[in-house]
């Protein structure tokens, strides 16, 4: 039975079809560095760690500058604190952006000294030991699962990722190993060194969701991780086979084509499971879920008694004196991990550029913490920028827009400001890869104004939601107004009405005056009397 | 656009050689007055004139027009063409990337419903290798001494001078002959006829009678013009190659149009154009991969080049068999153009629901 | 000349047509309801597209009065200074007008804001509270009030009735959740 299915398995292996997405461009990889391995850096004396959530909203910190704190505390909602030491200050400190903005950020001054204490911490607090055995959907959620965020650039956090499953069975596992841009080589660098580290994540990942099945998609261009990642699922999976009260699935591993934005979520969905994500439908809504197979190795690290606050990131560029890939707790400045790197020479002639060549941005200074979000810093010459010229209608765009969008006609209406012409086209739906700029004969900034009319897009919905709550605000005030005036009305009438109750009142004054007469009369009568009694006597 | 004009080498070079250097002559002249107008206009515009002229799409433009043109188009009439193509083909529109229209096929046609005459007046493959280059360069600047090199070969020879000197393309032969049944003639109303077609078959009828073999061609120009169309053939192959064009729209409209031939000449007991004629015996092939594909005024998605390929396929067709023109690509693709901004829109509303 | 009959038929068609069109005129006429149904609708739409600032700057008392106003008496559209050009030019694409220039006696387009009261100076009197049309602000009786930024429209209404002067406006700051990519040359 075991055999059969084996040679089922292995049959479906040769099988396999290639599944394509529609458009993406092919690229060069040029991915250096990777024969060095991973460095870790020293912990640099001081971290500063934005208070910002992944979409850059701001978070409420819970400790105050003073405090003392240890690694793995949570600094502020979903942020742990990276390394023990003091909090220094809250400052507002310029932060990675494109727009070179500042935000408020905890400053840590670390001390290098208490790292073995707070891992032995770690060990005890967390009481899940390292190779305790799995099965699906038991595994408890340890509370440092929530200080994992995606390690593929958006910084999203693993457990809300998770839970946008909701209650519905998760069909499909993907490991994200694609790294498809050029030039980022972190993931890959990872996989060839901790392979085994990775698997034992994604094992636990699996036990975590109860996945029914997990694929692990490495781009075909990655033949050592391919490799590496081979061997330590074959290992895993042997010890599935030997243990038969195991309830987890097996994991494969899918190598696909090298293509340009193949790791992006819904073309690796394509390429993986041949699915198409129908556009307002979430990967989630098919049982579907992409996790980075950077995070896998930090859930590992995790269930190691480990913590996930560092990450992997690539020093390239075509300036770059020594292309490496470091690992770097989150915090850590750039400068630091230039100096580091030995890259700090020729910096002066040099842009940095934070996040992948097509990704990424530019930022105009160095002394800026990294998050879970930068895993690329590229250190490029300066050139000029190509001067766009008018559009030739070839649809190079289109036919490369892996979203399966119209980047021409968008580009018109996003130009003219017309928002609304772009929400009807899907602008929503873009994913900013930047594959069409690479196409335009006219190097046509596409993506730039793309990403312009999505945040007009978003300004313009926030704006009608403000619109929307001051109407309803001033609505009920008026009718509260209303109300009130109402019930001042009311109340004035009674008023009047307890006066008019007075007045007839006074109209019964009859009843005084006949008193008043009785009473004249009494007296008189008494007068008399008195008159009467004096002539008796 | 460089590549595009790498790729018109080798037609330009057949053109030149099966038909008359002058050709070369039209490009350059054409390709100059273009260059002049559109400096003239940028300038006018306040844009930057080096940087607009240096895309080389004016250049292109001009040379594509100038292919289609006779060998002895009197340089006026050349000028004018040109003028046209830059300014009412182009700039109205905003210039480049804005034009709803062909620049090249605006020129032509503009040339074409103007100057009829002059305009199908093309030549026997060996009826000008007895001029020079200068002498080519005369007639084109001064068109009365054509005429009287013309009326001269024709006294002279006391045969169908005219027709040897001069001689209709291919397709015009093939429609004349529609023209000249005796069945049709006696309805001549139902089908246009032009003055300079009546003019042509009572100077040369015997050229449009059929040939006891019943083979529609027998002139020397029927071998020289499949030569012409190969060799733009072989850059359009190239184009293809370099993903500079994208292979639907010529197979859309090459197939097109090769269907609709091929249904014809079964069904009609008219003479017609067998498949293999229609493609090489006209501008079919040129058209298909220099003209129809030109991205400013064809359809942009992929679907919509498909429509459009086929729809310029299926009015050549139409013009041709059913037409007053004998190749009808320059107002097929115009009459495409037209349709351009309703297929994209179509194919944006059934992908963008 | 026309013969009796064709006159007759002539005449006859004329009317024919004539009772056809008074017929058609008479049911392409909306009634009563259907009227009075499309003005509110209508009304709807107009406050919709106006910036709910509340801010009383065009002489009527909030956003859905001057709706009101445009639909019902004809009032010009061009007296929102809040919405500026944008919503001038959305009123006229709805209502089929001209596009006119914003009416600057009714105040001057300026970029969102929001008012913020200098906590110090504060003394408590509740007017700002009366004053501001969406309830954005907090305070009571000689207790500082604040201002709630997410609510507040940036009307100017509580700046006049305040009688230490300690209510300021003041551009909504950029942050990196409200920052806006530029648009590119």
């Amino acid at each position: 039975m075991k055999l059969l299915s084996s040679l089922l398995t292995s049959l479906e292996k040769q099988t396999a079809r290639q599944y394509r997405f529609r458009g993406g461009i092919q690229l060069p990889g040029n991915k250096k560095g990777l024969e060095t391995p991973i460095k870790t850096l020293s912990l640099p004396d001081e971290l500063k760690l934005p208070l910002l959530d992944y979409s850059h909203r701001p978070l409420q910190a819970l400790v105050k500058p003073g405090d003392a704190v240890s690694r793995g505390q949570w600094l502020a909602k979903g942020l742990a604190s990276p390394a023990t030491g003091t909090i220094s200050d809250i400052q507002h400190a310029p932060i990675i952006h494109p727009g070179g903005l500042n935000a408020n950020c905890i400053v840590i001054r670390t001390r290098s000294d208490a790292e073995p204490e707070a891992q032995a911490e770690q060990e005890k607090k967390t009481g899940v030991a390292a190779n305790s055995k799995l099965t699906a959907g038991t595994q408890t959620v340890t509370p440092n699962i929530a200080s994992i965020k995606g390690l593929g650039g958006a910084a999203f956090p693993l457990l809300d990722k998770i839970n946008a499953l909701g209650n519905r069975e998760l069909t499909t596992l993907i490991i994200n190993a694609a790294e498809c841009e050029p030039q980022i080589a972190c993931d890959e660098a990872l996989m060839q060194s901790h392979a085994i580290e990775i698997v034992f994540g994604i094992n636990h990942l699996v036990a975590l969701t109860a996945a029914k099945r997990c694929i692990v998609a490495i781009e075909d261009s990655k033949p050592l991780a391919i490799e590496k990642m081979l061997q330590a699922i074959e290992a895993s999976n042997l010890t599935k086979d030997a243990d038969t009260n195991t309830s987890l699935v097996k994991i494969e591993l899918k190598t696909i084509g090298t293509r340009y934005p193949t790791g992006a979520e819904l073309p690796l969905i394509k390429v993986t499971t041949n699915l198409d994500i129908t556009r307002n439908m979430h990967p989630t809504d098919h049982g579907i879920l992409c996790v980075n197979v950077a995070t896998a190795h930090a859930v590992g690290l995790i269930y190691k008694q480990q913590f996930a606050d560092s990450r992997v990131i690539t020093i390239a560029g075509n300036n770059a004196a020594k292309p490496c890939n470091v690992r770097v707790r989150f915090g850590t400045s750039i400068e630091h991990i230039l100096a580091q790197t030995e890259n700090l020479a020729a910096i002066d002639q040099s842009t940095i550029h934070c996040g992948g060549p097509l990704s990424g941005f530019e930022v105009s200074q160095i002394d800026l913490p990294v998050t879970a979000q930068t895993h690329c810093i590229l250190i490029n010459q300066r050139q000029k920028p190509a001067t766009p010229v008018a559009c030739i209608r070839c649809s190079a765009c289109a036919d490369s827009c892996p979203a399966e969008l119209l980047p021409q006609q968008l580009h018109w209406y996003a130009q003219a400001n017309d928002i609304e012409r772009c929400t009807e086209l899907n602008l929503a739906h873009c994913i900013e890869c930047g594959c069409c700029d690479l196409v335009c004969p006219s190097a046509i900034p596409l993506t730039a104004t793309f990403r312009y009319a999505k945040s007009q897009q978003l300004a313009l919905t926030k704006q009608a939601q403000q619109a929307a709550q001051a109407e309803v605000r001033f609505e009920s005030r008026e009718k509260r107004l209303a109300k009130q005036e109402e019930a001042r009305a009311q109340r004035l009438l009674k008023r009047k009405e307890a006066v008019a109750s007075n007045k007839s009142a006074k109209q019964n004054t009859d009843g005084i005056q006949s008193a008043l007469a009785r009473a004249r009369e009494q007296a008189h009568n008494r007068a008399q009397a008195r008159r009467n009694s004096k002539k008796d006597l | 656009m460089f590549t595009v004009m790498l790729a018109l080498l080798p037609g330009t070079a057949a053109l030149a050689f099966v038909v008359s250097p002058a050709i070369l002559i039209n490009i350059l002249i054409s390709i100059v007055v273009a260059l002049i107008l559109e400096s003239l206009v940028l300038v006018l515009r306040s844009k930057p004139v080096a940087r607009s002229l240096s895309d080389g799409s004016i250049v292109l433009a001009a040379w594509l027009f100038a292919l289609c043109l006779p060998p002895l188009l009197p340089l006026w009439q050349l000028v004018i063409g040109a003028a046209m193509l830059t300014l009412l083909g182009k700039h109205v529109y905003g210039g480049l990337g804005q034009n709803p229209f062909n620049p090249a096929m605006v020129g032509y046609a503009v040339l074409l419903v103007s100057f009829p005459q002059t305009m199908t007046l093309w030549f026997a493959p060996d009826a000008l290798n007895q001029y020079t280059f200068t002498e080519l360069l005369n007639f084109k600047l001064n068109p009365d001494a054509l005429n009287t090199i013309i009326s001269a070969t024709s006294s002279t020879t006391n045969t169908t001078g005219f027709d040897a000197f001069t001689q209709a393309t291919p397709l015009e032969q093939v429609r004349i002959r529609r023209l000249l049944q005796p069945d049709l003639l006696n309805s001549s109303a139902q089908l246009p006829v032009r003055a300079f077609d009546q003019v042509q078959m009572q100077t040369s009828p015997q050229a449009f009678e059929a040939t006891p073999d019943g083979t529609v061609l027998t002139t020397p120009v029927s071998v020289a013009w499949p030569w012409v169309s190969s060799a733009f053939a072989i850059g359009g192959v190239f184009l293809l190659y370099k993903k500079t064009i994208s292979w639907h729209i010529p197979t859309s409209l090459l197939l097109s149009m090769c269907v609709l031939h091929g249904l014809h000449s079964l069904l009609t007991h008219l003479p017609a154009l067998s498949v293999a004629e229609a493609v090489f015996y006209g501008s079919a092939v040129y058209a298909a991969f220099f003209i129809a594909t030109d991205p400013v005024t064809a359809a942009t998605s992929q679907a919509g080049k498909l429509v459009y390929g086929t729809g310029i396929g299926c009015l050549i067709f139409f013009i041709r068999a059913f037409g007053g023109y004998p190749d009808g690509i320059a107002f097929a693709v115009l009459l495409m153009n037209l349709c351009v901004p309703l297929i994209d829109h179509l194919v944006m509303r059934a992908t963008c629901k | 000349m026309l013969t009796t009959n064709t006159a007759l038929i002539l005449i006859s068609a004329f009317v024919l047509v004539l009772l056809v069109g008074a017929l058609l005129s008479r049911m392409a006429r909306p009634s009563g309801d259907v009227a009075a149904n499309r003005k509110t609708v209508l009304i709807d739409q107009v406050n919709e597209l106006l910036p709910q600032t509340q801010c009383a700057q065009c002489g009527y008392p909030g956003c859905r009065p001057y709706a009101e106003a445009i639909v019902e008496e004809h009032i010009p559209i061009n007296r929102c200074p809040p919405g500026g050009k944008n919503t001038i030019t959305q009123l006229a694409a709805l209502l089929g007008t001209d596009v006119p220039a914003l009416d600057e006696q009714f105040g001057i387009f300026k970029a969102p804001q929001v008012a913020r009261i200098l906590e110090a100076d504060c003394i408590g009197c509740t007017l700002c509270i009366k004053a501001c049309p969406v309830d954005a602000i907090v305070g009571a009786n000689k207790l500082m009030h604040t201002v709630m930024e997410d609510e507040c429209t940036g009307c100017e209404l509580c700046i006049p009735p305040c009688p230490v002067d300690c209510i300021i406006l003041a551009p909504i700051d950029t942050t990196p959740a409200n920052w806006a990519w530029p648009q590119p040359q």
